[in-house]
Formats: structure tokens, sequence, C-alpha cells
């Protein structure tokens, strides 16, 4: 388990180098000139050439790379362009709201995905299961800015049971936070709840037809017990496995979500910080998204490795 | 891999299965729909710029059946039009990520060794960024518009035919008869596109229609936040953006742009579905968004 | 920014005189209704689009939004009220002659780092600002001070190189906060970031792109004219949204109690909420179209007649400020000293401008990404189509846009600037002037140099009056711009929030701010 841990984590090495170059490359390309955002609009040549030089914008390309990675191993991304904070203080300070964000939208998978799958499975070929099919495949085709949009209009603006938009931090008050996080949550959170609902339903058919759970129907054992115990044990492997996958679809939501809720996490970080041309923020913060899925790419394969017996290293 | 043991022409089967299929039946009218909106497009060009600057916002009327817009312009017409963006993101986009994916899957695949290990370590760091964050800073990197939209859509969905191809082509290149045709001197080139591409065109048929979801619904969020389709071309995505500012008065602006960005994305993940099945190919299911 | 730099004694009255004609309705105090007691205490959120970068007043950089920010955490020697006449600030009185300005401090004022106020710190500032070193963005509102002379602990005296009657209005504003000296040697590069004035409030935390949030001074000098202790808010968070839907929706769900500025076709939808107040405080926000004079087509003044021609103005007002505007010739708004209503803009004939438009003519039109401005590029671009331009617009972040323009790689760019400004100079000279650092069109045109020159040597307000009317007339004439609508730009808050004190040029002041509830 230990070795194939450290070999794991040794094929992530190439990978995070293709994916600092590649983000190095296409933001060194990115058009508009950060000490305009910096100096303002009447600031004059002269200025703006101190400032590039004191951003380290006058370096040769590459050698402007390997002053970034570098920083990165040490857990330095450099300052933000804008605001001259630590992009590592600035990432901090993002983090718990789009983690929070994760984690509703998880619960909420497993409050509503889980069984909708195992009714829809159990109940395979009825009524029940096509509407609910039907559901996740229209959910799954559902824009998330439509979806956000349509909520605060329902929710925000007719209904106005809950706030629009806006965030409130967890330790400042926690009933607002919870309050302002529902509707971004529900949003984020339909992709995963039809996709676990199609995959629960997918595994659960393949091993409700497998020999173990017939023998165990034939002895007689209730329908029940046997979902539960039997079925269901299996089918939760190939489901976490989807469910870890969705961790880079989560970020993707999350992105034009937090946007339209104007939820200060990672997402709204990156959108506002590529419109400022905050290159050292777009690239510390995709980074650090990058990075996050693939350790919890990495840790669904473990996990997977724990719950499959059949599994062995 | 069931499928790819069998002999390949299986047109008849394949058809009569989606013919019973009614998923299909759901698909099919909204992509011919689709089509047929998008071929009127450039007669529309008029009424789609046409402003009345008297009728801003309206509501649907017998002269617009949905309306006018923050412009006074048909929002019916602006509907129609933009199902032309979306007809080119599903296929010059995907059609380029089939094509340049296919082709290094199969290289790939088929030459293993350092070739191989080169080009899956690229897709492997490209796969590992959530795909609009890759898209928005492709765009960002490129600037705002549609050609870079669909480049950007091109890029992200490249490397993830390019893995499907080359795993294929892994579990191909050992059978008997690739390993024949090599004994008996066919060139490699001989060897990929005709012995091993027709194997794959079923499992390519449906993921292009995954890939085509998701490619709109990109380029959709994409415009939504103002980098795609640029005004005063019409595109649902742009549209959906530009009426959330009057959702609570004029909700039709959003809610019908919005509307047909659905139907059409769950028409390409419902076709997926239903040829998927169709080709009774038990393989790993494959999520339609990632 | 360019500066007068000859006499102008007399102009300041007229100033004066002019900001009294703009005032509508009301007096210090913006909010208006039955009169309760002021209370203390509570928390007000603010909607703010413009997010300063930073909050050192001597790198401020947006003229017309930064204000309101920093006006929570600094004071000035003398404020500038409403009505354009000035009142005590941090100095309790002062002489001012042609040569010499003398600042009596008001005394036991601190910092919020408990560094004492007093005319060494007075000295520290200006000399900071002006110390070319600091590379401040202000330093040429302050030229024409030669020394500045501690004359004792709460007595300094500023000596001029020459007379310069817009000075006082400068110390009023951004170039005269005092920031604590101390803080600005133990913070360092950081101050920007981490506040230190005599202000109402002091820095709490400063989210970037999310919120500001600034708590109450305790040791705060300032009191009301009850007496009472200010300020009466425990605490004011500034939050960044600069969608300007989402701010309309939080200030109706009372997310925010303020908001800095909204569009027309977003404050429209309020107009029946009674929980909210709006009012006309003669702040308009001027759009323009620049065209780029230094490259074909519109280096000719046949076809920028042509463009000018092809555009409705009133139909562009209507669509991006449903009937909130004013179409006026100029910046000039129609209560500025210097408006001319003789002066009449071209007028839109798209006959003429399909005939002048004889061969394909290509142009880009360049908008900024936040509402209304990418629709007025839109309907832009259907009119000049429609008189047979091939148009094709690029909507940009704001700094791209400015970078694209001071590059002249454009043809056309739609912007807005909000007015009046304190003086006709500080809005034609950045733009027209040929060494303007707006001068968006590449402009070099002697004529307008001289009278723009003459606009500010001289303090003849009837001289002024005329220059400023030949300025406009030449713009017009040139057909260098277009100037499209001037849409209003109410002070929105909910009416709970009361207490409310705008600035000379509308930007608010929070101290003596309360919510009634």
């Amino acid at each position: 388990m230990t070795a194939y841990l450290i070999r794991r984590l040794a094929q992530l090495v190439p990978v995070l180098i293709v994916v600092s170059m590649v983000l190095f490359a296409l933001l060194r390309l990115l058009p508009g000139d950060p000490t305009t955002e910096i100096l303002g609009q009447e600031a004059s040549e002269a200025d703006r050439a101190a400032l590039r030089a004191d951003l380290g914008l006058d370096a040769p390309v590459w050698q402007q790379y390997l002053n970034w990675t570098g920083g990165a191993l040490t857990g330095d991304l450099g300052r933000s362009w804008l605001t001259n904070e630590q992009v590592g203080t600035v990432i901090l300070d993002r983090l718990p709201a789009t983690v929070e964000l994760g984690l509703i939208a998880i619960v909420l998978t497993i409050l509503i995905g889980l069984p909708a799958g195992i009714i829809a499975a159990v109940r395979s070929r009825t009524k029940t299961d096509a509407v609910m099919t039907t559901a996740s495949v229209f959910a799954l085709s559902t824009p998330h800015f439509y979806l956000a949009a349509l909520l605060i209009l329902v929710f925000g603006l007719w209904l106005r049971i809950l706030p629009p938009s806006g965030y409130v931090p967890f330790t400042e008050d926690p009933v607002q936070n919870l309050l302002h996080m529902v509707l971004p949550a529900i949003t984020i959170g339909s992709t995963i709840i039809a996709v676990i609902m199609r995959q629960t339903r997918g595994s659960l058919l393949a091993a409700l037809g497998e020999d173990y759970v017939r023998t165990a129907r034939a002895s007689g054992l209730a329908q029940r017990r046997i979902v539960t115990v039997y079925a269901l044990r299996n089918a939760v492997v190939p489901v976490v496995t989807v469910a870890a996958l969705q961790i880079g679809a989560l970020m993707s939501a999350t992105v034009v979500t937090e946007a339209v809720f104007t939820v200060p996490g990672m997402g709204t970080l990156i959108v506002n910080a590529i419109f400022s041309r905050d290159l050292p923020i777009v690239q510390g913060a995709v980074l650090v998204v990058v990075v996050f899925v693939l350790l919890v790419n990495l840790l669904a394969d473990l996990l997977y490795a724990r719950l499959d017996p059949r599994i062995t290293y | 891999m069931a499928m790819t043991t069998k002999s390949p022409p299986r047109e008849r089967p394949v058809l009569d299965s989606l013919r019973r299929d009614r998923r299909a039946w759901f698909a099919l009218p909204v992509l011919v729909l689709l089509v047929l909106a998008a071929a009127a497009a450039p007669f529309l060009d008029d009424a789609v710029a046409d402003t009345d600057t008297d009728n801003l916002l309206a509501g649907p009327s017998a002269a617009h059946l949905l309306g006018t817009d923050e412009l006074g312009r048909d929002i019916l017409v602006r509907v129609v039009a933009g199902a032309l963006v979306t007809l080119e993101v599903a296929t010059i986009a995907v059609g380029l990520a089939l094509v340049l994916g296919t082709a290094i899957g199969l290289v790939a695949g088929y030459r293993g060794g350092w070739v191989d290990a080169v080009l899956m370590r690229v897709t492997d760091g490209l796969l590992a960024f959530p795909l609009l964050v890759l898209a928005l800073t492709v765009v960002a990197a490129l600037g705002p518009g549609l050609r870079n939209a669909l480049i950007a859509i091109a890029v992200v969905t490249t490397p993830r035919f390019a893995r499907l191809v080359r795993g294929e082509v892994l579990s191909l290149r050992t059978r008997e008869w690739v390993s024949a045709a090599r004994i008996v001197g066919v060139g490699t080139p001989t060897i990929l596109v005709r012995h091993l591409l027709p194997h794959l065109a079923g499992t390519l048929l449906v993921f292009a229609a995954l890939q085509a979801s998701t490619a709109i619904m990109a380029e959709a969020s994409l415009s939504f936040l103002g980098l795609g389709v640029q005004p005063p071309q019409p595109g649902w995505g742009g549209m959906v953006a530009s009426g959330t500012a009057h959702l609570d008065s004029t909700w039709a602006l959003s809610v019908f742009p919005g509307l047909a960005i659905l139907l059409t994305i769950a028409a390409f993940n419902l076709l997926a579905d239903a040829l998927r099945d169709a080709l009774d190919a038990h393989r790993p299911v494959l999520s339609p968004i990632r | 920014m360019s500066h007068p730099r000859t006499t102008r004694r007399a102009a300041l009255f007229g100033l004066a005189a002019v900001l009294i004609a703009s005032t509508v309705a009301c007096g210090s105090p913006a909010s208006t209704g039955p009169r309760n007691a002021p209370r203390t205490g509570g928390t007000v959120s603010v909607g703010f689009d413009n997010e300063p970068t930073t909050l050192d007043p001597a790198f401020s950089s947006q003229i017309s939004s930064d204000r309101s920010v920093l006006n929570l955490f600094y004071d000035t020697l003398l404020r500038q009220n409403r009505d354009g006449g000035f009142v005590p600030a941090l100095a309790e009185k002062w002489d001012a002659q042609p040569r010499a300005l003398t600042f009596t401090l008001r005394t036991g004022v601190k910092f919020h780092d408990g560094t004492p106020f007093d005319a060494k710190a007075v000295a520290a500032n200006i000399n900071r600002v002006l110390d070319p070193a600091t590379k401040s963005t202000k330093t040429s509102a302050l030229a024409k001070i030669a020394t500045v002379a501690v004359v004792d602990d709460r007595t300094v005296r500023f000596d001029l190189k020459d007379p310069d009657p817009l000075l006082l209005v400068q110390l009023a504003h951004e170039p005269g906060m005092m920031v604590s000296p101390e803080a600005l040697k133990t913070k360092g590069a950081e101050f920007g970031r981490n506040p230190v004035g005599t202000g109402p409030f002091t820095f709490d935390q400063w989210r970037s792109k999310v919120q500001l949030t600034v708590v109450r001074n305790t040791s705060y000098w300032g009191k009301d004219a009850d007496g009472n202790q200010l300020p009466r808010l425990d605490k004011v968070v500034v939050r960044f949204i600069t969608e300007p839907k989402v701010l309309r929706t939080e200030l109706a769900t009372d997310g925010v109690q303020l908001v800095r500025a909204l569009p027309p076709e977003e404050f429209a939808q309020l107009a029946s909420d009674k929980q909210v107040s709006m009012e006309d405080v003669g702040v308009r926000r001027s759009y323009y179209v620049a065209l780029n004079t230094t490259r074909a087509p519109f280096n000719d003044p046949k076809m920028r007649a042509a463009f000018t021609a092809a555009v409705d103005r009133s139909a562009i007002g209507k669509v991006a400020a449903s009937d909130q505007f004013d179409l006026a010739p100029s910046f000039a708004t129609k209560k500025d000293w210097y408006y001319d209503d003789s002066i009449t803009s071209p007028s839109f004939d798209q006959g003429a401008a399909k005939a002048a438009v004889t061969a394909p003519t290509s142009i880009t039109v360049l908008a900024r990404r936040r509402a209304p401005d990418p629709t007025i590029a839109e309907l832009l671009q259907a009119q000049l189509s429609d008189a047979g331009f091939t148009v094709k617009s690029e909507v940009l972040e704001l700094q791209t846009q400015l970078d694209r323009m001071r590059k002249q790689d454009f043809d056309a760019a739609v912007l807005v600037v909000d007015v009046p400004r304190l003086d006709p100079s500080l809005v034609f000279d950045p733009y027209f002037t040929s060494k303007g650092s707006n001068n968006w069109s590449g402009l070099n045109d002697s004529t307008l140099d001289d009278v723009l020159l003459l606009a500010r040597s001289t303090d003849d307000k009837a001289v002024r009056s005329k220059a400023y009317s030949d300025v406009q007339r030449r713009i017009l004439d040139q057909r260098y711009w277009t100037f499209l609508h001037q849409a209003k730009s109410p002070l929105i808050h909910r009416t709970a929030l009361k207490g409310v004190v705008l600035n000379v040029d509308g930007q608010w002041r929070l101290d003596e701010a309360y919510l009634d509830r």
C-alpha cells in the first residue's frame, strides 16, 4: 500500500510539470497591461516602465517561469499585481467559501442522489424509474448559470425566502451563512446529484444481477436486505470513484455559480483575476485547484482499495 | 469490450434499436430543429439586428411572439438565429477535437514508447484542469470571441478523445488480425486508419455526442461570462446573461434562450445514451459532464 | 491630470456659485423625512462597484469613487460643503493670503495608531506628496506649495510659489488627506492596505474583490450639531459588487443599505419600493464616444461627421437610461455655470451619414464590460450599420480598454465620466489638450489648446465662460467626440439609513449616518 502510494505520488510529478507549464504559457500571452490597473489611467509611461521592472515583467520568460515554480514549491506564490497581497493569503481567504459550498453540495448529493439512485434501481423499468432518469438527464443538461438565475428569481425575488446573493462567513453568523449557501449549493449540486443518481442506479442494477445476489434472493432473503447489505456494498465502489471524478466538475460549476451569486470563493477569485489581468492570482489559484483535484482523485483511489477487498496492490 | 471482437458492420440492428428508443425520438426532432434554425440564421441577419427603441422589453404580441429585448429586437428571431453558434460548437469545436484527439490517441496507443509517454503526460496534464477553468484561461489568453471560444473548447476536449482512443487502441493492437496485417507488411498509417479506426467508430460516435453536450454547456458558460459570442451576434448564453438584468420584468428574455440550451444539451445526452445502448457496448459508464 | 497654472482668485467664488446651483433640494444631510433622534450603533453595508486599488490617498487613482471610501479613514484640514463653502475640520481656522496659507490645528486629535496629529504631521504629509520620489498621483495638485513651515505644534504655514485659487479645493480632498506619518514608516509598502488616519472609522479588514470592513473610531474628534460623539455607526462593510443587477437586488432585500451608483434601468425598478430612497443630487454620468483621429477613417473630418450623424443619441439614452437622462452638448451639465444653451449638438441624420459613407468602411468600437456600456455599443453598432459602416464591437475590461485607447488601437470607444467635476478645467484638459493624459482621440489642435490654456489662465469668469463655450463648439464642429446622453445618478439608499452627508461633488461621508429602524 505504501509503495503504491509513493508510486501514485510520483506519477503526479510529470502531470504537475505539464500543468504549471500550460498555465504559465497561456497566461504569459494574456493581453492587457497590469500597470494600468495598478497606476490608474492617468499615469506616465516612465512610471509604468519602473513598475514593470518592479514586478519582474522585464525578465526573460523562462526565468519568470522558474521564479514562479521555484516559489510555488516553497509555498510562495508571489504577490498580486493588483493589490500587492500575498497570493497564498488571498487563496487561503477564499478557500473556505468554496470548500463549504462543495461540502454542502456533497451532503445534498448523499441525501438526494444516493437514495434516488437506489429507488430508481429497485423500481427499475417502472414509471418512478423513468421519471427519475428523465429528471436526471434534464438536471445534467441545465447550465448552472441558468439554474442559478431561475433560483434567484423564484426564491430570492418572488418568494423572498432566501438571500439572492452574497456571503456571510460561518464564524460571523452561522445561520446567515447557511441561508446564503442554499441556492448556490443546489445549483452546483444539481449536476453531481444527477451523476451520482445515475451511477448508483447503474451499478446497483449490475450488482443485483450478480450471481451472489441471485443466490441470496433464491435463498429467500428480504429484498431490502439484499439491496442494502449485498448489492449496495458492491455498488458503492464505482460510485465513490465517479464521485471523486466529479470534483473537477464541481470546480467548473463553482466558477460560474460563484460569479452569479457573488460568493467570494476560488471561482470568483479566478474569474475576477482573469478579468483584471492579475496573473499571479490566476496562476496560483488555478494551480491550487488542480492540485486539489488531483489529490482528491488520489484519495478516491486509496478509498477504492479500502472498500473493495478484491483489489490488491 | 464485447463489440470489438465482433465483425464491424451491424448498422441494421443499431437502427432498429434506435427506432424503438424513446430517447432517440426526443433527441431527433430537437436536433433537426437545431439544424433548421441554424440554416435559417443567415436569412435572419436583418431581423436579428432590427432595433426598435420605442418598443423596449415589450411583452408577447402578434408582431413579436416572445416579446422584445433591451434593444427592442424580436426575442424569437434571436433565439432561432442563436442556434447557429450552438451548432458550430457541436460540429466545429467537437469535430476538431475528434480529429486531433483521435490522431493523438491512435499514434500514442499504437507506437507506444516515448511518443506515448510524452503525449499522455501532456494529455494527463490538460485533463487535470477542471474543464471550464482551462477554457476560461485559454479564452482569456486569446481574447474573447466566438472563434477563440471554439478553439478553447477544442483544446479542452481534444485530450479526452486522445485518452479514450489510446485506451481502445492499446487493447486492440495485440489482436491477431492486427499482428497479421503487420506481418503481411501493411504500413502503420494503413493499419491505424483502415483497421483500427473502423472498430472505434461506434465508441467515438457516442463519445462525440456526449462531448457535444459538454461543449455546448462550456460555450454557453463562456458567453454568459461575456467571453464567447460577441454582440450583436445572437448566442444563447449571452442572451441569458443580458436577460438576467430583466429577470423579474421580462423573464422571456432569459428563459427562452436558456430553455433552448437545456433542450439541445438534453438531446445530445439522450442521443448518446440511446446510441450507446443501441450499440450494446458494455463499456465503462461515460459520465456526460466532467 | 492637468492643473491650472495661473492665478484665478475669483474662480473659487464662481465655483461655489455653481455648486450651490447644482445642489438639489437638500442641504447637507441628504436624507429627508421625519427627524427622529439619531441612533447610535449598528452596521451599515454599502454596495460599491469600483473597488479602490489602494487606500493610500496619495496614490488614489479613481477620482470620483475612491473618495467615498477614503472619507471613512481620513480627514482633511478643511472640508468643502455640498454648497461649495469651506468649513473647519482638522484645522479650526485658517488664514488665506495670496502667497501663504496658515492653519491653526485642532488640538487633542490622534491618529488611529495613537500618533498625535500636529503641525509636524501636516508637514510630513504635504512633503510626502510633494516629494518626487513618492511618485504620488497628487503631486501636481499641490505643486504651488513651495515650503511647509511648522510654526508651532498647532500652527502650520504653506508658503506658495504663486497664488493658487484651487489649492483650498485640493486640500479639502485626497491631496490633503492626513495619514499617520508613524504608520507610513512602520507599514511601508503595506500602508495602502492598512490605512491609518484620523477619520471616523478605523480599518478592520480588506478582502480584495469581496469587502472592506471598518469599525467605529471610539476616540474620534468629531461631534454632531448637538455635541454628541461621532461616528454613530459601529461598523461599515463596503461590499465590492460590480454587477448592477446584484447591487439592485441586494438593495431591495436589505443586503446593503447604500450603493455608489446604479444604472437607470436598475434604479428605475426600485422606484416603487418605499424602503428605498432616491434623490437626484445633480450627479450625471456623461457617456461619450471618442473617435481616433490618428488613423483612417476618423482622421477624415467628413467621416467623423458621418459617424456623429449616424448616432441617434436619444435612442441610446432611452435604451441605456430608460427616461432618466439629459442630452447636453458636452460634459457640461445643465446646472454648470459655464453651460451654454446656445450650443447645438450635431443632429441625428441617417441620410447624411449614408451619403458620406461611400466606400466600405470598417470600424472597431470599444466598450467596457459593465452594464449598460455593452448595450450602448450594441445599439451604436446597429445604428452605424444602418448608415453603411461595417462595425465590430469589442467589450473589454476597463484596464484593457484604456490600454488600447492609450495606444490609439481603436476607431471609436464608449466611456463615461461622472460630472460635474470641481472645475471645468479638470473635465476638459485631460481629454482635449494635445498633451492631456486622456487624449484618447490623439488630438493636436492648436486652436483647442490655445482656448483651453486661456480658460485656465484667467480668473475672469466671463472670459472663462466664453472660452469653455468656444472649447465645446470647437470639439463639436470638428466632431472629435460624439457626446451621448447624461444618465442621472441619484443618491440611492434604504430609507432606514439616514444622515448621509455629501461631499461637494457627490461623494458621501458616513460619520453622521445612522440606522433608523
